[in-house]
């Protein structure tokens, strides 16, 4: 080898080396590089997705195989065999037949050919012939015309015999095929009832061949082919009208999780044994499938969830963890970590319900999301928004009772004492504890008293302010004395138990739940007077003009029976609390604190010599009532156009983490908002742990005790509330009916007339609402307080209002008592309306039959006889009185028919009772539409009921029996 | 280790860091042996034997995984290796030209380069394993992409890119006209003007140090010290609010350091003639333009009296002052920082009136 000699800097073959090696790093990187590329995660979960089909789609051949085994299939094999025997014999015919209809086959396709192109040929000179022709005769050539007007004619003779000709070999074919048939049908016959059989497992057969992997499939998938048929593919939704804010634009939301949740909008995958991401949606009549209310491809997934919606990973979709032990065993067996990037992560588990209020909003309740309806609903009762500004929430009225005239109810001290632990007077209590928390447990340090010293000097200033500034009531001494034991029947009995509880003990689970509506009325001795008592009974909006207290219309009686029970309860324990004194030293730092944030030193000096004890605590209360922001809650005189002094939680879900004080506890609690509101919840004060704060900095958030699952339903609400906007077109809209019914819905829920009626058909709304909570301390069914769904088209719109603003007795035999509520006119008209609107009744006005049509004398007397017959007033109260009969089968009284009642709404009710209040005693007279009584008015059902209607209807003038006793 | 630590992160501190780097840079510069293929073994051993045994900390961790920051970590190693080769084969030369042979770039051809296949060979090679190492480094760092800008919420720390730190860093001694335009600008003059300025003719096609002292000295410093090492600090030292934390400190958001800084004519005015400051604002700031003029006229020619009488002569008057105002613009940086650190100076003279600080 002649190697020249030039001058190299570098040996050529160590070059040569290096060159080499690199080479093949490069290439070996660049494999690297493609398979990084083309490996993701999302298509490990297809493919495990695709065998898990592929043995289940085996299981299933396997056992439909199994059935086609026994049975059916293996009689038609051996009729088939027996048939191909027979055929065997036949042989020669057979194959005769056959090759004769084939030859004719042949033929028939000649013929055809020869007809098709005949009529071509026809065609097209008779379009030329046409115009020749008329030329032709125009010129008066008329032999030349007739000569062509010939040739044309046997050009179509010649199409006419060349159809004759098909025609006759296709009757001729069809006959052969008739012969084959005839020898081979059978044969035919049973294969098609075979092939049906197998259908099943076909069609599993082919199933097993898409899903199952191959070598086409591995090569279909492969990088750089998999532009042509890929079986593994991105899943995705695109919508345009559900838009997600990137903070300078909005985008529409590409939604990509069905690229691992494959089957979430198919049914049949919710067994026990199917794991996630492989399982389909819960309740998929409501959520995902095609026909559900929320269909996948409209709504996509991201919108009422949360998270990346153009993710494909577990990580970067932004899954969240719902507690500390989920995440755990997320990270080890996903290697899951925050996703840092991403404002609006997934809600976790426990707070899915929060993606229903974006679009819901306008609903009073939403049952089907019920941990976000308890939240709103808690929000509504604990009065959050007395302190913290929340949109829709502003025109609610204040939670808190009217302080205006307090000190004409109850005394200083057991203000102190309830301001100091309200949950020493009253399980239950509602009012939140803003002292003795836990940045309140401060030592005396130099100066500066106890924390529980100045705690007691805030509360003792708070109290002197307000009695300062209550306008007194006066109260006359009642007139006469009560009966204790007689007030505990009518505690019991006349209705007061839908609202309150007179048990120290009971504990409600939710503090929404309608028998919390009104507060627990154990230990009302300790608290107030019999006077106060006896006239908030006779009228409770003497003392507060927005109470939903209502008027029970009690006799003088009956309220000192009432008020002498109630005050005969006394809480002991709270009695005996010692109201500490404050001492003048501890009033004068915290005087001096809250002067000296204004005044220089000196002059807060100057400013403590001149007032004396008294004016230092009405000082202090004006400014501890601003502090604590009191009038959140309570109307207090001078403060009626304070602003609420919390943060404000219109869009609180949305907050970025970064701007939650976590205060030294970054360890112990996770760094996410459901994380932090779940903690300032339980404990508000604890972010002041460990931090250096003068007295007025601390934290003033009260704490409100919420049990572990209003904790959840809370932190959901929190989430609820963010900055989401949703498109008009997706949001759901009221229509007017609906509107209607809404308004009448939130003062149902207002007035809580759910703590003694159900106003839903649907059982399970029903209990989801706690309907009739007063069923649970009335034993016998009888005294139940009526049904309310359906009464839109049972009562006349004009009827209810009147009642509504003054009840009468309708059923004489309860003991409940259907209170006054004093609502306004529009208040009213919306409950009336609403129940029309709820069962699409007319509204507000309808015919009025039983003059429209007056009555025949036939039908009259119809009418009067199956009233006695049907013995009607066996049941019915009639007039004065009632029948000798158990509570529960005593039925209205039919007096109240003609102003009460809507005619039609008699004659459905006739037909089938059980149809509009199921469970009623009310017999069905026409099952089926047949009378039991053939001869009255011939045996007709619908006339015998409309004589009934006309009769009920007249009951009211006519007048009424007296009292019947059966008969 | 935690003692360890301490004192890394204490040294850390631009107070010690710049000064310390400053010298043992300008010392090293005299030492030959430094720069000979042991000491550069030993350099690269001492700083990845620091960077592998840091990386168990935690934090030190994080900031130097960090996709963007790990560009500057290879910075430190690439402009280690070639200042380390440039001065290597200067103190070779040096070495050679004393034994009066010719520099080493001289030694095969004096009109000839190695072209083929030397240079074009070599280049394919490094095409081919540079390729390798970014397709290895795009799989495994990610490109750092961030959450969606909000306008209401600013990333804290805000940093400027890489090559802009050395800036970003002068920003905390001078005020953002100064350290924003008049320097930057004067920089890039300033380099413009270098082959105007630079009338040394030796050097010319081959590695030296002895040769050219002043100029690769001034050159190393301003480029070396003034402008890497920012760039290092400021990608890993500085925090949030540009606070400093050292390597191995976790970054507090909420760290508060007072800035106690004080103008000098607070100093004169205040502090030692314990009068008011006057309301004019020339009379106020007076001494510090008087200082600042002397700075600029008085040291040149202090300078060409003794120390760079040389310069002056060969250069002549009109180049040698316009070298000496850019060499003092230069060297009013780390002057400023010195004075920062020990007097808390913040501004020699302080003119808000008119927006402008020095």
């Amino acid at each position: 080898m002649a190697v020249e000699k030039h001058d190299r800097n570098y040996d050529t073959r160590d070059l040569n080396r290096v060159f080499a090696i690199g080479s093949l790093v490069l290439l070996a990187v660049t494999l690297l590089m493609v398979a990084d590329d083309y490996s993701r995660q999302w298509k490990d979960v297809q493919r495990r997705f695709h065998s898990l089909e592929a043995s289940r789609t085996r299981r299933e051949i396997q056992e439909v195989e199994r059935a086609l085994q026994a049975g059916e299939m293996k009689r038609l094999q051996s009729e088939l065999k027996a048939a191909e025997d027979e055929l065997a014999r036949h042989r020669d015919a057979y194959e005769r037949a056959v090759k004769a209809a084939s030859r004719i086959d042949g033929e028939v396709y000649g013929k055809d050919l020869d007809f098709r192109f005949a009529k071509a040929t026809y065609d097209s000179k008779k379009y030329k012939a046409e115009q020749e022709i008329a030329e032709l005769r125009k010129e008066r050539k008329e032999s030349e015309a007739d000569a062509k007007q010939a040739e044309l004619d046997a050009v179509k003779g010649k199409m006419d015999s060349a159809k004759l000709a098909l025609e006759a070999v296709t009757a001729e074919q069809a006959k052969a095929k008739a012969e084959v048939a005839r020898l081979a049908g059978r044969i035919d016959d049973l294969q098609t009832k075979m092939t049906k059989m197998r259908a099943t497992r076909d069609r599993l057969k082919k199933k097993l061949e898409i899903v199952d992997s191959s070598f086409t499939t591995w090569l279909v998938n492969a990088p750089m082919l998999d532009f042509m048929a890929p079986t593994l593919l991105i899943q995705q939704v695109v919508l345009p009208k559900l838009r997600h804010d990137i903070n300078f634009m909005e985008i529409p939301r590409v939604d990509r999780c069905q690229t691992c949740h494959t089957v979430i909008d198919k049914p049949g995958y919710d067994k026990p044994t199917d794991r996630q991401p492989f399982r389909s949606h819960p309740d998929l009549a409501l959520y995902a499938e095609q026909s559900a209310k929320h269909p996948i491809d409209r709504f996509g997934c991201t919108a009422c969830h949360g998270g990346r919606d153009r993710g494909t990973s577990f990580v970067n979709t932004a899954h969240t963890p719902d507690n500390p032990k989920q995440r755990k065993e997320w990270e080890e067996k996903y290697g899951w970590e925050k996703m840092r990037y991403w404002d609006t992560p997934m809600r976790s588990r426990s707070h899915f319900y929060a993606g229903c209020y974006q679009c819901h909003s306008q609903q009073v309740t939403i049952p089907e999301a019920g941990p976000l309806d308890r939240g709103l609903r808690i929000v509504e009762v604990s009065g959050c928004y007395g302190c913290h500004a929340i949109k829709g929430f502003e025109k609610l009225r204040k939670a808190g009772p009217d302080l205006s005239h307090v000190a004409s109810k109850t005394d200083e001290k057991w203000a102190f004492r309830w301001i100091r632990n309200p949950r020493s007077y009253r399980t239950g209590a509602r009012m939140p504890s803003f002292f003795g928390q836990d940045n309140q447990k401060d030592a005396p340090k130099g100066d500066r008293p106890a924390a529980s010293d100045l705690n007691d000097a805030e509360i003792e200033a708070l109290v002197t302010y307000i009695w300062d500034k209550a306008v007194p009531i006066k109260y006359d001494p009642v007139p006469g004395t009560g009966n204790p034991t007689k007030g505990k029947e009518l505690f019991d009995s006349i209705g007061c138990r839908a609202c309150h509880t007179d048990d120290a003990n009971e504990k409600f689970a939710n503090r929404a739940n309608p028998r919390a509506f009104g507060p627990n009325l154990a230990g009302l001795g300790s608290k107030t007077s019999q006077a106060w008592v006896f006239r908030w009974l006779k009228d409770p909006k003497h003392y507060w003009k927005e109470t939903n207290m209502p008027n029970l219309r009690l006799s003088d009686q009956e309220a000192l029976d009432l008020s002498s029970y109630l005050m005969s309860r006394r809480n002991e324990a709270f009695d005996r609390i010692p109201v500490p004194t404050v001492s003048e030293k501890t009033r004068d730092w915290l005087t001096r604190e809250y002067l000296s944030a204004r005044l220089s030193h000196a002059e807060t000096e100057v400013k403590m010599r001149t007032m004396d004890t008294r004016a230092k605590k009405l000082y202090l209360g004006e400014k501890m009532i601003t502090k604590y922001g009191c009038f959140g809650c309570h109307q207090i005189k001078g403060f009626e156009s304070a602003q609420p002094i919390g943060t404000e939680l219109t869009e609180e879900g949305s907050k970025p983490v970064e701007r939650l004080d976590f205060g030294l506890k970054e360890d112990e609690i996770p760094n996410t908002l459901p994380a932090w509101v779940s903690a300032k919840l339980d404990n508000p004060r604890q972010f002041d742990e460990g931090k250096i704060k003068s007295w007025d900095e601390k934290l003033k958030m009260p704490n409100f005790y919420f049990t572990p699952e209003e904790n959840t339903a809370l932190v959901t609400v929190i989430q609820a509330f963010s900055k989401a906007r949703m498109d008009v077109d997706m949001r759901r809209n009221l229509s007017a009916d609906e509107a209607f019914i809404e308004e009448g819905r939130r003062i149902v829920r207002d007035h809580n007339c759910i703590g003694c009626h159900t106003f839903e058909r649907d059982k399970t709304r029903t209990e989801s609402l706690g309907e009739a909570a007063i069923r649970a301390t009335i034993q016998d069914v009888g005294y139940w307080p009526p049904m309310l769904a359906g009464e839109g088209e049972k009562v006349i719109p004009l009827w209810l209002f009147n009642f509504l603003k003054g009840p009468t007795t309708i059923r004489p035999w309860l003991t409940a008592r259907m209170p006054t509520f004093g609502l306004s006119d529009h208040e009213t008209v919306a409950i009336s309306r609403m129940f029309a609107h709820a069962d699409r009744a007319e509204y507000p006005f309808e015919s009025d039959y039983f003059k429209l049509e007056p009555a025949s004398p036939d039908l009259l007397a119809g009418g009067a006889k199956l009233f006695t017959e049907f013995k009607c007033l066996q049941c019915h109260v009639a007039g004065a009185g009632k029948p000798e009969r158990d509570a529960a089968d005593l039925a209205p009284n039919l007096s109240l028919a003609r102003s009460r009642l809507r005619p039609l709404w008699i004659e459905k009710w006739l037909r089938n009772p059980e149809a509009l209040q199921p469970g009623t005693r009310m017999p069905g007279f026409f099952p089926d539409m047949k009378s039991p009584d053939k001869e009255t008015l011939g045996g007709d059902a619908a006339q015998q009921i409309r004589a009934l209607r006309y009769h009920v209807l007249g009951l009211a003038a006519k007048g009424l029996p007296a009292v019947t006793t059966g008969n | 280790m935690q003692f360890i630590k301490n004192i890394i992160n204490t040294l850390s501190d631009p107070t010690f860091l710049l000064p310390i780097a400053a010298v043992i840079f300008l010392v090293s510069l005299r030492k030959p042996a430094f720069w000979s293929k042991k000491g550069g073994l030993i350099a690269l051993a001492l700083v990845s034997g620091f960077m592998g045994v840091s990386l168990f900390d935690p934090y030190f961790r994080i900031i130097v995984t960090k996709p963007d920051n790990v560009p500057i970590v290879s910075l430190i190693f690439l402009v280690g290796f070639f200042t380390w080769l440039a001065l290597h084969q200067g103190f070779e030369n040096d070495r050679r030209i004393a034994e009066g042979k010719l520099p080493a770039e001289k030694d095969t051809s004096n009109d000839k380069v190695w072209v083929w296949p030397d240079l074009v060979y070599t280049e394919l090679i490094s095409m081919v394993i540079f390729g390798a190492v970014l397709i290895v480094w795009s799989v495994y760092l990610k490109a750092p992409l961030e959450e969606p800008a909000n306008p209401t919420m600013a990333p804290n720390p805000s940093k400027a890119p890489w090559y802009f730190l050395g800036l970003q860093e002068m920003l905390v001694y001078y005020d953002p006209w100064i350290a924003g335009v008049l320097l930057p600008g004067l920089i890039i003059i300033g380099l413009m003007a270098t082959p105007f300025l630079d009338i040394n003719p030796k050097g010319n096609g081959y590695f030296t140090f002895k040769d050219r002292k002043y100029e690769i000295t001034v050159f190393l410093f301003g480029f070396v010290i003034l402008w890497i090492l920012l760039i290092i600090l400021g990608t890993f030292l500085r925090g949030p609010n540009w606070n400093f934390f050292g390597p191995y400190k976790y970054w507090d958001v909420h760290y508060l350091l007072p800035l106690n800084n004080v103008n000098l004519s607070e100093f004169i005015y205040v502090k030692g003639l314990k009068t008011g400051l006057p309301s004019n604002w020339f009379l106020r700031e007076v001494p510090g333009i008087i200082l600042v003029l002397l700075y600029f006229t008085v040291t040149p020619l202090m300078f060409a009296k003794r120390w760079f009488k040389r310069f002056f002569l060969n250069m002549g008057a009109v180049r040698y002052q316009i070298m000496m105002f850019l060499l003092l613009c230069m060297f009013s940086l780390p002057i400023k920082m010195v004075l920062r650190w020990t007097m808390n100076l913040k501004y020699i003279v302080a003119i808000p009136e008119y927006f402008f600080n020095i």
